[in-house]
């Protein structure tokens, strides 16, 4: 029963989400915007307006570098917890284990992951 | 919370144990190293000269006496007779497809350096698959051998074919390990351990938690085996890919993903082993007969032999339905030599595919043995093991899961295995009066082998008779493995 709030507090939170959407849909002025149905696209402009291109590559890539760096994050918070505990054992691990990422992203760097001067390539 | 008591003591894990897995590791650094530094002509001299030397050092490393028994790292790695045959067979068969595979690829002009690194953390991924009984290390292996798969299956420059099976293998890899993980967190709901020993003789109360983590992790394993109905991917990924990635796939590949299934063998305990048999019975039932049937009408031998790799799961799942001592000899065995047999018969097809105007079809294989008497020899050879007539290594799998069913008294099973050998009769005695007793429809000359790929070839062929017409050379292996997991 304890867990009962947090059903509450959910309840809670989509009553409140629901009444501001419909509060901006009654309250709000209704002028026609150019960029209403702009796809959002991190700032940047459209590469085209339909955003149903394939992406290159290197997006792909970056994004994989990226979830390397969040996956190492992931291991090191809870290592840093409890480091002291682990001694030197821990800490020479942890240091393989960085190791080893770091050595993925020298690796992607030579091979030229994140030059993003991109030629035509063949598959 | 004390965190001291939480974390347990930490002990320096006892790496001797784990001396060829540490070896594989380092050769597989050094060949990422080496095929990052090295550029020009000498480069595919070295990345090969590099990995004979690192997996014949593996192998050696394996002989060692001290690796057949004891855990490490707190319980979740174990070496037993079984890791060590697994471990032995799968890198002799890597030894045998590797003069394959870097000739093949030089003939497509589509050598890639990165295939020798991947092949290694692959077989990694084998070796530790091999030896671990916890659900997350199960995870992480399953995972890196199927990665590895995923991008070997796609390593052919300008074949659409080798990306669409990649995609394909990907897209139901991925789905498989999401069920598989699914089903591991309902078993560590039952039991609070990722130690399968634990959770199988774990003694709980919500035994529907159990019954449904196993029948997730089960589906989960059938997809990467290739088990109807869940086998969508095989046929594609098989063909599309590059012949020696096929014939490592087919042989490697299905010794290492039958290992979880055979560990769980054992620990089937009395009140769910009925479950355990239907469950397993009924998938292997279908397998084989929807393997063999499909194959009956397909025109691309390379598509053939996948849909004969299916239905070999099937024979192999049969044998796992009985889960006692005898059902595990003949899995073992028959693992061991459906990965003779199958690298085999796709290393014929990955030699005679350097010749361009070559193309698997049916047509093709017309006179073969005006063509290349030897690769047509080879290839009867492979096609009546795999048909299963003594005294081959295929007779003695299937006449070992045979007296396995009968031990248990399945006869159902029994029944359905014995059709289905005989509706597979079909094809691979057509394959052999095509290559033996027909006139050549056009003149196709076979491809030059080197030496190493004729004495992997020849030796392949030799194991796949002598195997079986002497048991004995590998029965000590299986029945040290079997034997030591029922009794400890």
């Amino acid at each position: 029963m304890e867990y009962l709030w947090i059903l509450v507090f959910a309840g809670i939170l989509l009553v409140i989400g629901l009444v501001m959407i419909s509060l901006n849909a009654l309250l709000g002025p209704r002028e026609p915007q150019i960029y209403e149905d702009y796809p959002y696209e991190c700032g940047v402009p459209l590469y085209d307006k339909d955003a149903q291109t394939t992406f290159h590559q290197g997006y792909y890539l970056l994004g994989l570098l990226l979830l390397l760096f969040d996956i190492e994050a992931a291991f090191l918070f809870p290592w840093s917890v409890v480091y002291r505990y682990l001694g030197v054992f821990g800490f020479i691990e942890m240091f393989i284990f960085i190791f080893i990422l770091t050595y993925g992203l020298l690796y992607a760097w030579k091979k030229g992951a994140l030059d993003w001067q991109f030629e035509i390539e063949e598959i | 919370m004390d965190l001291r008591a939480l974390i347990g003591v930490i002990e320096i894990p006892d790496l001797k144990k784990f001396f060829p897995e540490f070896i594989l590791l380092l050769l597989a650094f050094i060949l990422f190293t080496l095929e990052l530094f090295i550029k020009g002509r000498e480069r595919k001299f070295v990345l090969n000269v590099v990995s004979y030397v690192g997996y014949f050092a593996v192998l050696m490393s394996l002989l060692i006496p001290w690796m057949y028994k004891g855990d490490t790292f707190y319980g979740n790695f174990t070496n037993d007779p079984l890791a060590v045959t697994v471990k032995v067979f799968s890198i002799l068969i890597v030894l045998a497809i590797l003069p394959f595979a870097s000739s093949y690829f030089s003939a497509k002009r589509s050598f890639y350096g990165e295939f020798y690194y991947i092949l290694a953390f692959t077989l990694l991924g084998v070796f530790i698959l091999a030896s671990t009984y916890n659900l997350i290390i199960l995870y992480v292996s399953l995972e890196l051998i199927s990665v590895g798969f995923y991008i070997l299956t796609a390593l052919l420059k300008g074949s659409t074919e080798a990306k669409e099976g990649a995609f394909k293998y990907l897209i139901l890899g991925g789905l498989s390990i999401a069920l598989a993980s699914y089903g591991a967190a309902f078993m560590y709901i039952y039991s609070g351990s990722l130690d399968l020993r634990e959770i199988l003789t774990y003694q709980g109360k919500d035994i529907h938690y159990l019954v449904l983590g196993l029948v997730f992790f089960l589906v989960g394993l059938a997809v990467k085996i290739g088990a109807v109905p869940f086998h969508y991917w095989v046929p594609d990924a098989y063909q599309g890919a590059p012949t020696p990635v096929t014939a490592l796939m087919a042989s490697v590949g299905k010794l290492a993903f039958f290992i979880p299934l055979v560990r769980v063998m054992p620990l089937v305990q009395e009140k769910f082993s009925l479950v355990w048999t239907i469950t397993v019975g009924v998938i292997a039932a279908l397998t084989m007969l929807y393997g063999n049937l499909v194959a009956l009408v397909q025109k691309d031998v390379k598509r053939l032999l996948a849909y004969s790799s299916i239905a070999h799961s099937g024979y192999i799942m049969a044998g796992a339905a009985v889960a006692k001592v005898v059902g595990m000899k003949a899995v073992i065995y028959f693992l061991v030599a459906y990965a003779v047999m199958s690298a085999g018969a796709f290393l014929v097809l990955a030699l005679m595919e350097k010749n361009p105007t070559w193309n698997n079809y049916m047509e093709n294989f017309y006179g073969l043995r005006f063509n290349a008497p030897y690769l047509a020899f080879a290839f009867f050879v492979y096609m009546v093991a795999l048909l299963g007539i003594p005294p081959t290594v295929g007779f003695v799998g299937k006449a070992l899961v045979f007296m396995a069913l009968s031990f248990d008294k399945l006869w159902w099973l029994a029944f359905i295995m014995i059709l289905s050998a005989a509706i597979s009769t079909g094809y691979y005695i057509r394959l052999v009066v095509i290559m033996y007793m027909h006139e050549r429809e056009k003149e196709i000359q076979a491809a030059s082998a080197h030496l190493g790929e004729k004495f992997s070839l020849f030796a392949l062929t030799l194991a796949s008779v002598l195997l079986g017409a002497l048991p004995s050379l590998v029965w000590f292996f299986v029945k040290l493995s079997a034997e030591n997991l029922f009794t400890g």
